[in-house]
């Protein structure tokens, strides 16, 4: 016969043990998890790294202007075009003591939407580039 | 949860001799009595011991497990590292990536398990068609478990290959060093052999450094300035047919090198492909003799050590003949000039004369001040030494006044400019990002006041003298013209020039220099066949400068207003005795 004392200590050997294992696969599992996501870390920082390049590369000054020059039709800002606030002058109160302007007509019927608009805009932008 | 013991008579396994007290136990008496006692002590201390031990257990067990703890030392692994075989990369000062290594595929054979050379040979032709069939047979057939069928493959040549499915071919993965921006920083970065070692430009200067690995190296280049001065002087190379250019763009107040271009230049992805020619980086390993540019220094050297005044002046009337060189201007005025007046219009024979009056030696000390007289501190090992006469003689003085008799790099001349113009402190060339904020090294070579005055002598150069060209754009630009025959061994050759500018803007508060240089410009219709620095350089300073204006902040101004020409007025004293101002 089985002493009660005994049958328990066998118990928790063996409860033990089956934790033990458990954990023991769990890590396990989780070090290939680990392995394998390093793994993809390491390959992603390459793809990175091969973007990063091919970014540098597509964003050569050379083939941005020549690009620019293609499809934007763009001229460098002439010295003459840039100015500060200050250079504006300030209103004239003569102008305003002067009888305001009449307000121009509403012309919403004659202009176009502007979805037509941007689309003729864009269409423009496509033959020009041809 | 013991058994309960039963009564010592009943106990079948008391030993026979065990006489049970009949009147109950006895006690112990005497040396019995007293070793049990030392028994009782040492069975209760080490049960106390195993119970702390096993205390001990317990409480760390719950520690670790319940309540966690940082101080196990686990196996650290850090994924995010790269493994220390690659070079680091290199970035511009705003980061653009210039240089970096890429992992890539690299073909090679293990001979043994081939089974046919020749036609793994011809299939491998078929799809690297730049590879030798020949050659590939040989070394297929040639028995060695590893050599090398080529390096260094695109994507779609390692899936071109993989799908031949041949036995005995395998890739290995190698860095490989990418220049993204091509030709646009040849000079700058420079390029590494197969193997990953610096043979030219930071690659080589810094090899030590990128080979560690780590953070990229940020050096002080600008990608858009570079981009603008490579176009300008490619611009000027080519309108005037020239064998080659060089530029330079550097932050007067740090000594931060922001652009370099030395044209022809080359694409260092294709290193193979390169001629010499465009090997040679003419901004730091180029010796010219300068010309006109060199009068900076000859009137700084002048004005600094009194040995004249911006009211002094020279005759330049008669030519100079000396131990058997006549020295002549350009642009003959045939009279007597001030010191304003000799730097407008480049005379020689005033400048001759000035140098004369300071001496030899205050020379030499100015033109080693201004680090002229040594190979410059760079990061780049293509580095000149200045080429200076042996003997200093009187014709030596009077043509180094004027640029001629000593050569030195177009990267001497950009950080001595600087220092004429930033207030007069000499800050050494650099390659390399300085940090904000923090005191930049320098070493004062003239006063202040003598800086003034050059600013002014430059501005004056611009608005009335050769190097007219660079006005009207909208910002302040100084700057000044030169022109030298080059030499051919022991002559010089009247229609072989270096045609140079070196502009300071905005010459009110210089912030930046900027030097193009081109190498045998021919003159065209436009610049009615002239092929002289003011008529050649100028006018692509002047566009660089427009141009990067904006990208580094700085605004338009009126050239004409009030205030400006009041600040960079020169008196002039003329022989009609009128003044003439210089904005």
């Amino acid at each position: 016969m089985i002493r009660p004392g005994t049958a328990f200590w066998a118990a928790a050997v063996i409860g033990t043990g089956y934790i033990m294992f458990q954990v023991k696969y769990q890590v396990m599992h989780q070090e290939a998890q680990l392995a394998h996501i390093d793994h993809q870390i390491a390959e992603s920082r390459e793809a990175i790294r091969v973007l990063k390049a091919e970014w540098s590369f597509l964003s050569r000054p050379s083939r941005l202007s020549e690009l620019s020059k293609r499809y934007l039709h763009l001229v460098p800002i002439e010295p003459a075009q840039l100015g500060s606030i200050d250079a504006i002058p300030l209103r004239d109160p003569a102008a305003d003591a002067s009888p305001p302007l009449p307000a121009p007509a509403p012309q919403a019927r004659s202009r176009p939407r502007p979805e037509t608009q941007s689309h003729a805009r864009l269409a423009q932008f496509e033959i020009g580039a041809e | 949860m013991m058994n309960p013991v039963p009564p010592r008579e009943e106990n079948p396994c008391r030993p026979r001799h065990y006489k049970p007290d009949p009147c109950g136990p006895a006690p112990l008496e005497g040396p019995a009595r007293q070793s049990l006692d030392v028994s009782h002590t040492r069975l209760l201390i080490t049960a106390a011991l195993f119970c702390l031990a096993f205390a001990i257990i317990c409480v760390r067990l719950v520690g670790v497990t319940i309540f966690g703890t940082s101080d196990v030392p686990f196996a650290h692994r850090d994924p995010t590292t790269r493994p220390a075989h690659f070079r680091a990369d290199i970035v511009d000062r705003n980061g653009v990536l210039l240089a970096s290594t890429l992992e890539t595929p690299s073909l090679f054979a293990d001979s043994k398990q081939i089974l046919d050379a020749k036609s793994a040979a011809r299939q491998l032709h078929r799809v690297l068609p730049d590879l030798d069939e020949a050659d590939v047979a040989a070394k297929l057939a040639s028995g060695k478990g590893f050599i090398w069928i080529k390096r260094q493959l695109t994507p779609q040549e390692e899936v071109a290959v993989n799908r031949l499915g041949i036995p005995g071919l395998e890739f290995r993965d190698e860095g490989k060093r990418v220049y993204p921006k091509g030709n646009l920083f040849a000079h700058v970065v420079g390029y590494t052999n197969t193997d990953g070692k610096g043979l030219a430009g930071i690659e080589r200067g810094l090899d030590q450094r990128l080979r560690r690995g780590g953070a990229p190296i940020q050096l002080s280049v600008d990608t858009r300035l570079q981009y603008i001065l490579h176009d300008e002087t490619e611009k000027a190379v080519s309108q005037f047919d020239a064998i080659g250019g060089m530029g330079i763009i550097m932050d007067v107040n740090t000594g931060e090198v922001l652009a370099m271009v030395s044209l022809p230049d080359f694409d260092p992805n294709q290193i193979d492909k390169a001629k010499p020619d465009e090997l040679f980086n003419r901004i730091t390993l180029g010796d010219y003799e300068m010309g006109s540019v060199m009068k900076i220094f000859t009137v700084a050297m002048a004005l600094d050590s009194h040995t004249t005044t911006m009211e002094g002046g020279y005759d330049a009337t008669y030519p100079i003949h000396i131990g058997g060189f006549t020295i002549h201007d350009d642009h003959a005025q045939r009279r007597w000039l001030s010191v304003p007046e000799i730097f407008m219009y480049s005379s020689n024979i005033g400048a001759a004369k000035m140098a004369t009056a300071a001496g030899a030696d205050l020379q030499r000390e100015y033109l080693a001040r201004f680090g002229l007289m040594k190979a410059p501190q760079f990061q780049l090992r293509e580095l000149a030494a200045p080429l200076v006469p042996a003997v200093w003689r009187p014709v030596n003085t009077m043509t180094i006044a004027f640029g001629h008799g000593m050569s030195v790099s177009p990267l001497q001349v950009a950080t001595g400019v600087s220092a004429a113009v930033n207030g007069g402190v000499m800050h050494p060339a650099t390659l390399l990002k300085q940090p904000e904020g923090e005191p930049v090294p320098g070493k004062r070579v003239i006063a202040p006041e003598t800086s003034i005055d050059m600013r002014k002598l430059l501005r004056l150069v611009v608005e009335h003298g050769t190097g007219s060209l660079a006005k009207d754009s909208g910002y302040l630009i100084g700057g000044k013209t030169g022109t030298a025959e080059k030499v051919a061994g022991r002559r010089y050759l009247r229609h072989e020039l270096l045609s140079s500018f070196v502009g300071v803007f905005p010459i009110n508060n210089p912030r930046y220099v900027v030097l193009i240089s081109i190498d045998e410009p021919h003159g065209d219709k436009q610049t009615h066949g002239f092929a002289t620095g003011g008529w050649v350089a100028a006018p692509a300073v002047k566009d660089t400068i427009e141009r990067m204006a904006s990208i580094v902040g700085i605004q338009p101004v009126d050239e004409n207003s009030p205030e400006i020409r009041r600040s960079l007025m020169v008196d002039l004293p003329l022989p009609q005795g009128r003044k003439l101002a210089a904005n």
